[in-house]
């Protein structure tokens, strides 16, 4: 699809959004207290992705995420994602970067992120 | 080290012990409308909002698609330890079709690697998630340790 020569560099961004997720109720704790189970995190992502993607991300999203620090409970979470080429094999697929932040900025995990971007 | 989790090293590594690389297991699953409403609550994700297909109906949160099967492989069992379930430190996911809230999604999944890094017991499971039509809905490896309970840095088996 031809739109999507436009898209690298699109940047997109939600959030800052709080951190209270359980999983199941229980609470998760490390060495610095209570933390946000990864799960909101992907949960975050996915939001931002559908949003920009909608029907399509349901077809032919795909994402590898790592996780490197917790989200402290009650801390904010900002997810950010910028498109960044398109796939050698299908020039409708876009491939972004994906990362999560906390309010301070500091890389809380990184990934990978592709979607068919023409409807 | 504490006694807590010495105890709980204790149990986590005699379950790892347990699981074999190649072994796989088959569950069958269904998400309802309040299954999906209390993840989007919990996660503050906008449901139904963009989770629709193109007749209106309601959609599963492709994230969650995941999280249930996560207890398997003994992750879920009632000891505490373990029950905690540790945490994905890594995930792949591609997702092929929607799976509609009520729908049957047939999982099956394999652990691919288990290893011991930094003091964490470690598995690493493919999943497939597969609709009632018999196509499949979506795929995702995932690292995932058993447990919180780590060996502290300066054990032999912290580094």
């Amino acid at each position: 699809m031809s739109d999507a020569v436009n898209l690298i560099g699109l940047e997109i961004s939600r959030g800052p959004i709080q951190g209270i997720s359980t999983v199941g109720g229980s609470d998760l704790v490390t060495n610095n207290g209570p933390v946000v189970p990864n799960v909101f995190h992907f949960a975050q992502m996915t939001e931002l992705l559908v949003g920009q993607f909608q029907q399509n991300w349901f077809t032919s999203g795909q994402l590898s995420v790592r996780y490197l620090k917790p989200l402290q409970q009650g801390e904010e979470l900002v997810v950010k994602a910028k498109v960044i080429s398109y796939d050698h094999d299908n020039a409708d697929r876009a491939n972004l970067s994906v990362w999560c932040e906390n309010i301070n900025g500091e890389l809380l995990a990184v990934g990978d992120a592709s979607c068919i971007w023409a409807l | 080290m504490s006694d807590a989790n010495s105890k709980a090293l204790t149990l986590i590594e005699a379950h790892f012990n347990t699981l074999e690389i190649g072994s796989s297991l088959e569950l069958d699953s269904i998400f309802s409308t309040d299954d999906v409403r209390e993840y989007a609550r919990e996660n503050n994700i906008n449901w139904p909002g963009h989770y629709l297909d193109q007749n209106g109906q309601s959609l599963v949160v492709p994230g969650m698609i995941f999280f249930r099967p996560a207890v398997g492989f003994g992750l879920g069992e009632p000891n505490p330890p373990l029950a905690r379930a540790g945490f994905f430190t890594r995930t792949s996911r591609a997702f092929r079709q929607p799976i509609r809230v009520n729908e049957a999604v047939h999982f099956r999944g394999q652990i691919t690697d288990k290893y011991l890094r930094r003091g964490y017991y470690y598995i690493v499971v493919d999943w497939t998630a597969t609709g009632v039509d018999g196509v499949v809905a979506a795929t995702g490896r995932e690292w995932h340790t058993l447990g919180w309970a780590r060996y502290p840095k300066n054990h032999p088996k912290g580094g």
